[in-house]
């Protein structure tokens, strides 16, 4: 796999962000340039609190930027209004996030169904046949007509990357969707996350801290304290060819096991850090 | 299925307090109105049980028991039209009734003519009963009044305006509001009501064709000196006169209001917590770039179904209880447009509700999504 196969998709140029106002003002991100390209997955690691969801916010079009350029499918993003932003999302964006965030009152077909009429004008037919192609095509067959309440972690995640495919988006963007999976259902959705890259050409970012994701990864970002620590590319060369020990660098960095609750410690820790 | 029905029936327990209090201001607001509607209809009972087409009375009459005496000779005048087919001479005001046992009570004097075409009598006095009423002092009242007079049945005497009385039959299911009904001949009645013999309440008019009775009503009111109305127009105005008369239109306003209001608060509440509890659902959707005014579109489509379904609820509570009333002799009527348009006013409360509801989308934030 080369390291910029083409050109890039999604160019960040010195993205900077803070948070609150005056003494209690913290900076998330000083400046961060980074580039992702079409067909590759993307992972991006780091400590609790440096910075990673505030740069895939930024990046996606959800959050703005103190400073900087995001430019997406050659489009400035920040330069757009609100409603201009909002239908490049329509367009263009996929999202998954930690939580499912699916309904609680519709089944499988429904949560896909929904966006393909909702966001895509679709015919309620049209989006009934869209969204079971796409649920078989995530191993979900046999749960098309479950609730959320009737599926499992593993498989609700999966309904909710079939709900980001919906659209067929060029660009999807993932914050932790594996932290609340074990290892093995999280591998999975890894896999259909790294598929839609290699199978449709998407452009994924995907934020997740196990360290046994980097061997799937076309790219390694690795972010701390709100700063760019190298990008590091799986097959053997960095990004930032001054720091030799980029890998096991971000492998140290990665909390061991129980995620989870580590994180949500590190975060409270982190803020408590940073306000006093 | 859409999706608003899809929500509504998963979180059913959710959303039934919203669905309850619609109904509930729809029950309400049918019920008081047609509970009114048949306290006041005993008011114009002799205009509804009654065949004639035209009323006509002293000037400015304001309701049919509170008309006042004029000259017999106006008979002539209505016969004078040539639509009019026939006429008559009728009579009604208050009076007292003196109990045989002492005590007095205020009872409502209707004096008629007996015959069989008679446009004054009511439907209830049997040819029986006319018949045995054309004799001197003969009165009929109503069973349901026999306590209130203070008599236990035929045979009994009394005094209405110090005139000796004496019950010669009695009608069933004729209810009374101020007082009781006592019926009579126009002869026995003039002295109960304490009116000179030339003078008489109203005259009665049939038409030959009860189409030109508007018409003829009009000229006699161009005419001057009286006022005259068709039997509809002096029923709802005879009822209108006590609804609005009696302060008890305005409390039913109030009522309604208060349910309304009530209604909408329990509606918004329900509809605001169950947007708020999809809040992170709704900002997934926002992050994709779907419109927020598709999110508008179920919440409002929730509240009309809360509405609608609501108001199917009530429908069938309305008819129970009005038949629950009616067994304990009060009777509820509810005409049509009464149902329609109290669901109407329900329905709009609860999309108003949505309305109010849509405030919660406003927090739906996607990057509240992120971790
Ligand atoms: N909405 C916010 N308001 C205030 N501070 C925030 C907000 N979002 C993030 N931060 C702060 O910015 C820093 C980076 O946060 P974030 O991007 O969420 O980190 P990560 O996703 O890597 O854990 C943290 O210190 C966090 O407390
Ligand atoms: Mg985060």
């Amino acid at each position: 796999m080369a390291m910029s196969p083409q050109k890039s998709s999604l160019e960040g140029r010195d993205l900077r962000r803070s948070f609150g106002q005056g003494s209690m003002r913290s900076t998330a991100l000083a400046g961060v340039s980074i580039d992702l390209y079409p067909g590759q997955f993307s992972l991006m690691m780091g400590p609790s609190g440096s910075g990673k969801s505030t740069l895939l916010a930024i990046l996606s079009g959800l959050l703005r930027p103190d400073h900087g350029t995001v430019h997406s499918l050659g489009q400035n993003i920040w330069a757009m209004s609100e409603r201009q932003a909002e239908g490049f999302r329509l367009r263009h964006v996929g999202f998954i996030f930690q939580g499912y965030n699916l309904f609680g009152a519709f089944n499988a077909v429904q949560q896909l169904e929904l966006v393909g009429r909702w966001g895509m004008n679709m015919g309620y037919w049209e989006a009934r046949k869209k969204a079971r192609n796409i649920l078989d095509m995530l191993g979900l067959s046999k749960k098309k007509h479950l609730r959320p309440a009737e599926m499992s972690g593993g498989e609700k995640q999966r309904v909710a990357i079939g709900r980001a495919l919906m659209k067929e988006p060029e660009l999807l963007f993932a914050d932790e969707p594996t932290s609340a999976l074990d290892w093995g259902t999280g591998e999975q959705v890894i896999e259909l996350l790294r598929g839609a890259a290699r199978e449709r050409g998407a452009t994924v970012l995907c934020v997740a801290h196990d360290s046994r994701i980097i061997p799937f990864a076309d790219q390694v970002i690795h972010l701390e304290d709100g700063q760019l620590k190298g990008v590091v590319y799986p097959d053997g060369k960095s990004g930032r060819p001054d720091r030799e020990d980029e890998r096991s660098h971000s492998s140290k960095s990665v909390l061991p096991g129980g995620e989870d609750e580590g994180w949500n410690k590190g975060k409270l820790g982190g803020r408590l850090n940073r306000t006093a | 299925m859409s999706y608003s029905l899809t929500t509504l029936w998963f979180d059913r327990s959710r959303y039934l307090p919203g669905v309850l209090a619609v109904g509930f201001s729809a029950l309400l607001i049918s019920l008081q109105f047609g509970l009114l509607l048949g306290l006041f209809s005993i008011s114009s009972l002799p205009i509804d049980h009654t065949d004639a087409d035209i009323w006509v009375g002293a000037p400015e009459v304001l309701a049919v028991d509170l008309g006042r005496p004029i000259r017999e000779n106006f008979l002539a005048k209505v016969a004078a039209n040539p639509e009019i087919e026939r006429c008559e001479v009728y009579l009604q005001g208050f009076s007292y009734w003196s109990k045989p046992d002492g005590g007095n009570e205020l009872c409502m004097v209707i004096g008629c003519r007996l015959d069989k075409d008679s446009l004054g009598r009511i439907r209830e006095l049997t040819p029986e009963m006319a018949s045995r009423l054309s004799e001197p002092g003969a009165i009929v009242c109503d069973e349901s009044d026999l306590d209130r007079l203070g008599i236990k049945g035929v045979g009994d005497t009394a005094e209405v305006a110090g005139h000796r009385v004496r019950v010669v039959g009695l009608t069933k299911g004729i209810r009374s509001l101020a007082g009781p009904y006592v019926f009579c001949s126009v002869n026995t009645a003039k002295p109960l009501l304490r009116i000179f013999p030339e003078q008489i309440t109203y005259v009665l008019g049939r038409c030959k064709d009860p189409k030109d009775a508007p018409m003829v009503v009009q000229r006699l009111r161009d005419q001057g000196g009286v006022s005259a109305f068709t039997a509809n127009e002096f029923s709802i105005r005879s009822r209108m006169h006590w609804l609005t008369k009696t302060k008890a239109g305005i409390a039913l306003g109030y009522a309604a209001l208060l349910g309304l209001m009530v209604g909408a608060v329990v509606t918004s509440q329900t509809l605001y917590a169950a947007t708020a509890a999809s809040m992170k659902e709704f900002a997934v959707l926002r992050a994709m770039g779907i419109p927020r005014w598709r999110m508008a579109t179920l919440v409002m489509s929730q509240a009309f179904w809360v509405g609608i379904i609501g108001v199917g609820l009530s429908i069938p509570a309305v008819h129970g209880l009005a038949a629950l009333a009616a067994a304990a002799g009060s009777e509820v009527i509810l005409p049509m447009w009464l149902q329609v348009g109290a669901c109407t006013v329900t329905l709009v409360m609860a999309v108003g509700s949505g309305v109010v509801a849509l405030r919660s989308l406003r927090q739906v934030e996607p990057a509240m999504l992120l971790r």
